[in-house]
C-alpha cells in the first residue's frame, strides 16, 4: 500500500491529509492514528472498526496514492522570453527590492530583445508548441523603456509561431500607452496595493505624491475594455488592519478577477527581510480574512507559497522554461535578478548574450542552481505536507546570505504551511466535511505557476 | 473479525470525524456520525454542486420581456436586501414622469438592460445585450422626453408594450444625452467623438470632434440650446445646438471628468472628476463659479434637485448632499461600494442610486426618500442573485419548480421549501453578504 498521510494539528483536532490524493478531512487523534497505521501497513481495512471503515470506504481512503508529480526536465528549451526592460521607474515604492528609479539608468536594447525572441520562438516551435510567451518584467517599470517594448512586441508578432505578449507593470501609463497596451497586449499584471491610504503610502510617485488615482484610472480602463489582467498586491504590516480592507477595496472598485498578494517584511528599499513568527501568523490571519472577502466577491486571492490545488515539483517555471535576460545582457533564473546588485545574482546568473547576439549558457552554473533547488526539496522539505504544493518555495525569497553563506530560511515555510492548512480546512468546510480534490469556486490557473 | 478490529488504547478516545464550520471566532469542529458522514461525504460535493447548478429562473433571451411573475411576491423589496444585476450598475435612468427606471450593467457577468416599475419596484423587462451594444458608465440609455420610447444602444423600445420598435444602424456609443425638445440625441464614444443625431430623421446631423480622450459625460440644457461634454483628459466643451458649433472649452481637471449635471434653470453645470473634484460652472461661458472640496474619491454621478438648491454626488465613498450656491456639505451616506449612478424623481421626493459590485459580487440599486435620505428599499431581480454566492436557495412551490436564490440573510418566504438547511418561515442564518465585519464569515448554507 502506497500512501502519504499527514495528520496536522488544528486546535484540538487533526486535519488528516493525503496530498497526492487531494483528500482531506478532520478527525480526532484516534482517527488520525488509524489513518496513519493504515498508511504504514499496520492496520488492514478489515481491522478498522465498522463505522470508521464505512466512512473511509465512502471517501475511497483505502486507494493507493497516484505517483508523485514528475520532476522538471533540466534541458534548456525555453518557451517564455522574459525581458527585464529597465531599472528606470516612475514610482519610488517603499519596499522595492530592486531600489528602482534611483540607480544609473540601464535599458534593455531592441537588438537584445530581438535575439531573445528569436531564440525562444525557435525553441517553442521546435517543441511543437502552439505559441511562445513574451513577458516584459521588472527591475523597474517596463513601460519606461517604451519604444523598445513597442518594437519588441511588433517583432514578436512577425514570428511564424504566435506570441502571447504580457507585462508586469505599475499601471502608471499615459493615455496613449494605455490605448496601445489595450490594443497590442494579451495580458497584464498590475501592481496595486488597495485603498488609496495604502497605495499612496507604499507606491509613491517621484515627487512624493500618491499614485492611487492614476493606477485606478488604468484599472478602470482595463475593466471597461474587458481586458485580461490581474492585480499583484504587496502587503506590509499591520496585516489585520490593512490587508482585508485593501482586498475589499479592490473587489468593490475594480472588476479584477485574479488577485495575488505577497507579504513584504522589509521597509527598506533594495532588501528582503525575514519575518518573525509573530509577523508570519499575523499575515496568515489577515490573508484568510482577505481570502474570504475576495471569495465572496467571486474573486481569486492567492499567495504564491500556498496552493493546495497544485501538485508540482517546481515552485516556479522560470529556472526551467524561461529565457530571462536583464538589461546588462545577463541570463538569469529569476525575474527579480535585475542586476548584479541582487544578493543571489551570483548563483542566479547562468549566462550572457554578447554584443554580437551570441548566447552563452553556463550549463554548470545552471545545473548547480537546479540541483540546489531539488536538494532543498529532498532534504529540507522531505517531511512537509506541503512539499508538492510549494515545491521548495521561491528560492530568492527563502534564501538569505548570512555571513557570506547562502542559507535556507524558514520564515516563509511557516507562512506556507499555515496558509496551506487553512486553505485545506476551508476546502473541507466547502466540501461538507471532506475535500476530495474538487475545485472550490474558481481556483487559480496555470497563470499563477507561470508567474512564480 | 471483530476481535481483530482496532481498539482504542488505554487513554485513547474513540475515533471521531468532524464537520468544519467557521465563524468570526475561528474554526469550529462539530462531531458527527461516521455513517452519516460517509453518506454525506460521498454525496457532499454532489449536493454542493447541485446548489451551485440548480436551475434558477434565467433571464429571457432578447428581446422578449421577462414575465414579471418570476419574482416571488413574498419577497418584499422594501425590507429585503437584494440584487438587481450581477455586477456593477453602470446606469440608472428615470422616465420623465418617474414611473419607470431603466438600469443596465455592462460586465462579463451581466450584460443586460432592465426596466422597473418604480411604484412597486417590480421588474418589467430584461434584455440580455448579447451584442454588447451597451457600454459602461453611464452608458447609452435614455428615455425620450415624451416617455414613450427607451433608446438603449442601437435599439428603440416601445414602452407601451416593451417591444423593439427598430434597430438603428450605426447608433451607439458610450454616453447618450437627449435634448428636452426631443429633436436631438448626442452620442459620445470612446474615440473622443460625439455624433449628433437628428431624432426625427434618425440620421447623424454632425460629428463633433476635438476632445482628446473618451467622452466622459454629456448633458443638454433644458432649453435644448447647449450641449456640454467632458472627456477622459479632464476637458469640458460647450457646444451650441442644433448646429453643433464649439462655443468654449476649458481644462476642468487633471483627471477624467466623468460626471456632469445641469441645473434646472439651465444656468449652471456641475462637473465631477476622477480626482474627486466637484466644480460648478456658469453654462454661458464655462466660468468657474465654485470649487467644492470632496474627499470621497472618484465622482461617478451628479444630479441637481428640482429647485436647484441641492447638488447630489455619488463617489467611491458614498452619496453626498451639497447645498447651493455655497457648496456646503449637508449630508453624507457612506458605502463601501462606489455609487455609480444617481437619479432624482421629478419632484425630488425620492432618489435612486446604482452601486458598484459589492462583496458578494452583486450590483445593488437602492431607493431613498428625500430630503432625509432614508433607505426606501431595493430593486431585486431574483435571477441576478448568483447561486454560487448566495446563501438561500428555495423553491416557492412544494413541487420544487422554479427554484430561486436570495442572498444570505434574506427572509425565506413562508410556505416555501428550502433546498438547503435554512428553515422556511425564518430568516436565513447564513452570514456573508450582509456582514460588515470582514472575515470570519462563510456564505454556504449552514
Amino acid at each position: 500500500m502506497s500512501m502519504y498521510v499527514y495528520t496536522i494539528p488544528i486546535q484540538d483536532q487533526y486535519l488528516i491529509y493525503r496530498p497526492l490524493r487531494k483528500l482531506a478531512f478532520v478527525g480526532n487523534r484516534a482517527l488520525g492514528t488509524i489513518c496513519q497505521n493504515i498508511a504504514a501497513g499496520k492496520l488492514t481495512r478489515e481491522q478498522v472498526p465498522d463505522s470508521v471503515r464505512a466512512f473511509l470506504d465512502g471517501i475511497d481512503f483505502f486507494a493507493d496514492d497516484p505517483p508523485p508529480p514528475t520532476p522538471p526536465d533540466h534541458a534548456f528549451r525555453p518557451t517564455s522570453a522574459v525581458l527585464l526592460m529597465t531599472n528606470r521607474c516612475n514610482l519610488r515604492c517603499t519596499y522595492c527590492y530592486a531600489n528602482a528609479g534611483v540607480l544609473a539608468p540601464v535599458d534593455l536594447s531592441l537588438e537584445l530583445a530581438q535575439t531573445v525572441i528569436d531564440q525562444v520562438a525557435a525553441s517553442a516551435q521546435a517543441q511543437g508548441g502552439s505559441y511562445f510567451e513574451l513577458c516584459f518584467h521588472g527591475g523597474g517599470e517596463p513601460t519606461q523603456n517604451w519604444q523598445v517594448m513597442q518594437q519588441a512586441t511588433a517583432y514578436a508578432r512577425t514570428k511564424l509561431i504566435p506570441a502571447k505578449v504580457v507585462m508586469v507593470s505599475n499601471g502608471i501609463w499615459s493615455p496613449a500607452q494605455r490605448e496601445w497596451v489595450l490594443t497590442h497586449m494579451d495580458g497584464v499584471t498590475i501592481s496595486f496595493d488597495g485603498r488609496p491610504s495604502t497605495q499612496d503610502a507604499q507606491r509613491i510617485l517621484p515627487n512624493g505624491a500618491g499614485s492611487s488615482a492614476l493606477v485606478l484610472e488604468t484599472i478602470h480602463a482595463l475593466d471597461e475594455a474587458h481586458f485580461d489582467y490581474g492585480i499583484r498586491m504587496t502587503a506590509t504590516a499591520p496585516w489585520r488592519e490593512t490587508l482585508p480592507a485593501d482586498v475589499r477595496f479592490i473587489c468593490e472598485n475594480t472588476g479584477c478577477k485574479s488577485l495575488q498578494v505577497e507579504p513584504a517584511f522589509n521597509t527598506v528599499r533594495g532588501t528582503h527581510r525575514e519575518s518573525s513568527e509573530e509577523q508570519s501568523q499575523a499575515f496568515v490571519d489577515a490573508f484568510m480574512e482577505a481570502f474570504e472577502i475576495a471569495a465572496r466577491a467571486g474573486r481569486q486571492l492567492t499567495y504564491s507559497g500556498a496552493r493546495p490545488w497544485l501538485l508540482t515539483m517546481s515552485f516556479c517555471t522560470a529556472p526551467y522554461n524561461a529565457l530571462i535576460v536583464n538589461a546588462n545582457r545577463e541570463l538569469v533564473t529569476c525575474y527579480e535578478i535585475a542586476s548584479d546588485a541582487h544578493a543571489l545574482a551570483n548563483i542566479s546568473t547562468i549566462g550572457a548574450i554578447d554584443a554580437a547576439g551570441e548566447l552563452t549558457l553556463d550549463s554548470t552554473r545552471r545545473e548547480s542552481l537546479l540541483n540546489r533547488l531539488e536538494t532543498k526539496q529532498t532534504d529540507h522539505c522531505a517531511d512537509c505536507f506541503a512539499r508538492y504544493h510549494c515545491a521548495g518555495d521561491c528560492y530568492t525569497r527563502s534564501t538569505s546570505v548570512i555571513d557570506g553563506e547562502l542559507q535556507v530560511t524558514s520564515a516563509r515555510c511557516q507562512i506556507n504551511r499555515a496558509l496551506t492548512a487553512q486553505l485545506l480546512l476551508w476546502y473541507v468546510m466547502a466540501g461538507d466535511g471532506v475535500w476530495n480534490g474538487q475545485t472550490i469556486l474558481t481556483m487559480p490557473t496555470s497563470q499563477l505557476s507561470a508567474m512564480y | 473479525m471483530t476481535d481483530e478490529t482496532h481498539k482504542p488504547e488505554h487513554g485513547e478516545d474513540e475515533p471521531q470525524v468532524y464537520a468544519v464550520n467557521k465563524s468570526s471566532q475561528g474554526w469550529h469542529f462539530n462531531r458527527r456520525s461516521f455513517l452519516k458522514a460517509a453518506g454525506t461525504s460521498a454525496a457532499g460535493m454532489v449536493a454542493l454542486s447541485a446548489c451551485s447548478t440548480t436551475p434558477v429562473p434565467t433571464p429571457t433571451t432578447s428581446p422578449i420581456p421577462r414575465p414579471t411573475n418570476t419574482s416571488p411576491p413574498t419577497v418584499d423589496p422594501a425590507t429585503t436586501e437584494g440584487v438587481a444585476h450581477k455586477a456593477t450598475i453602470n446606469a440608472t435612468v428615470l422616465s420623465p414622469d418617474g414611473k419607470l427606471l431603466a438600469s443596465h450593467c455592462s460586465d462579463s457577468r451581466d450584460r443586460s438592460l432592465k426596466v422597473w416599475n418604480t411604484a412597486d419596484k417590480q421588474l418589467l423587462l430584461v434584455w440580455e445585450d448579447e451584442a454588447e451594444s451597451l457600454r459602461a458608465s453611464p452608458g447609452p440609455v435614455v428615455f425620450t422626453p415624451d416617455g414613450n420610447v427607451l433608446i438603449a444602444g442601437a435599439h428603440r423600445w416601445s414602452l407601451s408594450n416593451f417591444t423593439v420598435i427598430d434597430v438603428i444602424p450605426n447608433l451607439g456609443g458610450s454616453e447618450y444625452a437627449i435634448s428636452p425638445d426631443g429633436t436631438l440625441l448626442a452620442a459620445g464614444n470612446d474615440n473622443a467623438l460625439i455624433n449628433l443625431w437628428d431624432l426625427n430623421a434618425m440620421t447623424v446631423r454632425k460629428i463633433l470632434s476635438g476632445h482628446r480622450e473618451y467622452i466622459g459625460d454629456l448633458v443638454i440644457t433644458p432649453d435644448s440650446s447647449r450641449l456640454i461634454s467632458s472627456d477622459g483628459a479632464g476637458q469640458i466643451r460647450l457646444w451650441s445646438l442644433p448646429d453643433g458649433e464649439l462655443l468654449a472649452e476649458i481644462e476642468a481637471d487633471t483627471m477624467s471628468v466623468s460626471a456632469l449635471a445641469i441645473s434646472p434653470d439651465g444656468l449652471y453645470c456641475a462637473s465631477g472628476a476622477g480626482s474627486g473634484n466637484i466644480k460648478l460652472w456658469r453654462v454661458a461661458d464655462l466660468t468657474l463659479i465654485r470649487d467644492i472640496a470632496n474627499d470621497g474619491g472618484w465622482v461617478h454621478a451628479l444630479t441637481f434637485n428640482a429647485d436647484g438648491t441641492l447638488l447630489v454626488s455619488g463617489d467611491n465613498g458614498g452619496i453626498r448632499f451639497w447645498t447651493l450656491p455655497d457648496g456646503g456639505l449637508s449630508n453624507t451616506v457612506g458605502f463601501r461600494s462606489a455609487v455609480q449612478s444617481l437619479v432624482l424623481s421629478p419632484d425630488s421626493s425620492w432618489m435612486i442610486s446604482g452601486h458598484a459590485s459589492t462583496v458578494g459580487g452583486t450590483g445593488i440599486i437602492r431607493q431613498w426618500t428625500l430630503p432625509d435620505a432614508q433607505p426606501a428599499g431595493y430593486y431585486i431581480d431574483i435571477a441576478a442573485n448568483d447561486p454560487a454566492f448566495a446563501g438561500v436557495q428555495y423553491s416557492p412551490n412544494d413541487n420544487g419548480a422554479g427554484v430561486v436564490t436570495l442572498p444570505c440573510g434574506s427572509p425565506i418566504p413562508t410556505g416555501s421549501t428550502c433546498i438547503c438547511n435554512c428553515v422556511a418561515g425564518s430568516s436565513c442564518t447564513c452570514v456573508g453578504h450582509r456582514s460588515s465585519g470582514g472575515g470570519g464569515h462563510y456564505w454556504y448554507p449552514n
